[in-house]
């Protein structure tokens, strides 16, 4: 009857962190390039459960007791690398990238190393290379992009030309399992060991922006199913309790 | 839970700098040569949470983690032509392209407006080109530029050229030009109100308008209106409220849940 307690009450501190994950997304709905993240709430092991009943007197018996699952916790935070809407800003240094969520604008940060953002607002720093909006150096197949104003285009395959010559071609990295990156903050990712580079496969779109990807309407969902999943673990915990309250202070009374 | 609530208040905080932008831009849609702002945010830090259990060949993604919300990052300005309104008075000019004239503010800094509504002011050394507010506007070299010729007989050709026409109905050129410049980062220009700008290390130095890129070219008789769309701000502005009602929401549903935890004991 006290395991019970402990179940719900576990359940509702999962909850909690699928609450702190809910409110991220939604302070993030204007962001640009943000990827939304969704949590992935598993049972405990069951093993758990078995090894408890499996031993009779410190010695091993092996006798089953059937499956069961001790409450849950937050078993993964999985991003979503779904493309997010693109919005025209009719501003030259604004891009974005059109395809599954797979590939990544690649920055330098001096002293930190490569990172990879959605987020393609970019800006021309005073020396006149392109650089993100924490001026961090967007990078190109040839190192940091030098440009001469801002009158230059670019290309579908991520080439920019300015004054009719090519210049550079801005160095996208696509992954074939994007799950495998990190949120940095400053709208930036790092790869892991786990991560795979493959071709770029999508487009570049010039004076467009990636919006984030979070949807007010699915995000109020899941936070009102949240609370009322809350409330629920609640009220079993105040059942549990006043059915404790009556054995020990009903059934025990002589 | 309590990290729920600060998140959503950055979320509210970030969205409140949002209107905040959005209502100078509609404060000044009539503004002359006036360049739209769009406040940009990006996400906070953010935490892995540990599992104890988690095993070494499992190859579960390494991704347990949760952030702490968003932050205004920066204000971008968005230098786009504004449309070109047709004035017929001679001291109006229009910039197309990406230049800047230069003015002598009384501080003696050089500031940069695209702002071309100019005026006369009579000076001790003659008839000196001059801001609406009566500062001087400056030629190539950084002097003040003054007329001895008739108002109406002034003419600038689109290279900034000064030139006037005589008695006879002839053009004369005066060998001066009116300065337009250029910036490598001119989002990184620091607006000093007044229709003005100044320059610092993040826009870089201003560079005579020849130099870098397309040069611009000057329209007498034009003024560059406001590049502010009104629909587009009130578009804006929906969006941001509803997104700081959604945030609120957020602390709201936070908030309850803290409830509940505190009447689990009776």
């Amino acid at each position: 009857m006290v395991r019970g307690l402990y179940t719900s009450g576990w359940s509702m501190l999962a909850l909690n962190k699928k609450m702190d994950v809910l409110a991220n997304n939604l302070a993030n709905v204007s962001t640009t390039g943000y990827k939304k993240d969704t949590v992935v709430l598993e049972g405990f092991p069951k093993l758990l459960a078995e090894r408890l009943h499996d031993n009779t007197g410190g010695t091993a018996r092996g006798v089953p007791v059937g499956e069961l699952s001790f409450s849950n916790d937050v078993g993964e935070v999985y991003t979503y690398f779904t493309q997010g809407t693109l919005l025209k800003t009719d501003n030259s240094l604004d891009m974005s990238i059109k395809d599954e969520g797979r590939a990544f604008f690649t920055v330098l940060v001096p002293g930190r190393g490569q990172f990879y953002t959605r987020d393609g607002s970019f800006k021309l720093n005073a020396d006149g290379q392109l650089v993100t909006g924490q001026g961090y150096y967007v990078l190109g197949e040839n190192g940091i992009i030098q440009l001469n104003g801002s009158d230059f285009t670019v290309t579908e395959d991520g080439t920019i030309i300015q004054n009719g010559a090519v210049v550079d071609r801005l160095l996208i990295t696509q992954f074939q399992n994007p799950d495998s990156l990190r949120k940095n903050g400053e709208n930036l990712f790092t790869a892991s060991d786990n991560s795979v580079v493959e071709n770029f496969t999508g487009t570049v779109m010039q004076n467009y922006l990636e919006q984030s990807n979070a949807e007010a309407i699915r995000e109020m969902v899941d936070m009102i199913a949240l609370l009322r999943s809350y409330e629920a673990n609640q009220r079993v915990i105040n059942v549990i309790d006043g059915t404790l309250d009556k054995a020990v202070n009903e059934v025990g009374r002589v | 839970m309590i990290r729920a609530l600060y998140t959503a208040s950055s979320g509210m905080k970030a969205m409140q700098f949002n209107v905040d932008t959005i209502s100078n831009n509609l404060a000044n849609v009539n503004t002359y040569a006036y360049k739209k702002e769009r406040a940009e945010f990006e996400d906070l830090l953010y935490v892995t949470m540990e599992r104890a259990y988690i095993l070494e060949n499992q190859g579960r993604p390494v991704n347990l983690q949760v952030g702490h919300g968003t932050v205004i990052r920066s204000v971008a300005r968005d230098f786009t032509a504004g449309s070109l309104i047709q004035t017929e008075n001679n001291l109006d000019f229009a910039i197309i392209g990406d230049g800047f004239f230069s003015v002598l503010h009384p501080s003696q800094n050089i500031y940069y407006t695209r702002d071309g509504s100019f005026k006369l002011s009579v000076t001790d050394e003659g008839t000196m080109l001059t801001t609406a507010r009566g500062y001087p506007v400056l030629d190539e070299i950084g002097e003040p530029i003054y007329f001895d010729y008739p108002i109406d007989q002034i003419i600038i050709n689109e290279r900034g050229e000064i030139s006037y026409k005589d008695e006879d109905g002839l053009i004369v050129p005066t060998g001066q030009r009116i300065g337009i410049f250029k910036f490598n980062n001119p989002q990184g220009l620091e607006a000093v109100g007044g229709n003005l700008y100044a320059e610092n290390t993040a826009s870089g130095f201003a560079v005579p308008d020849d130099e870098m890129g397309e040069p611009s070219t000057i329209r007498q008789g034009y003024l560059e209106a406001s590049n502010v769309q009104v629909v587009e701000e009130m578009v804006n502005l929906i969006t941001a409220q509803r997104a700081y009602e959604l945030n609120s929401k957020a602390i709201t549903t936070a908030d309850e849940m803290m409830s509940i935890a505190n009447n689990l004991k009776r």
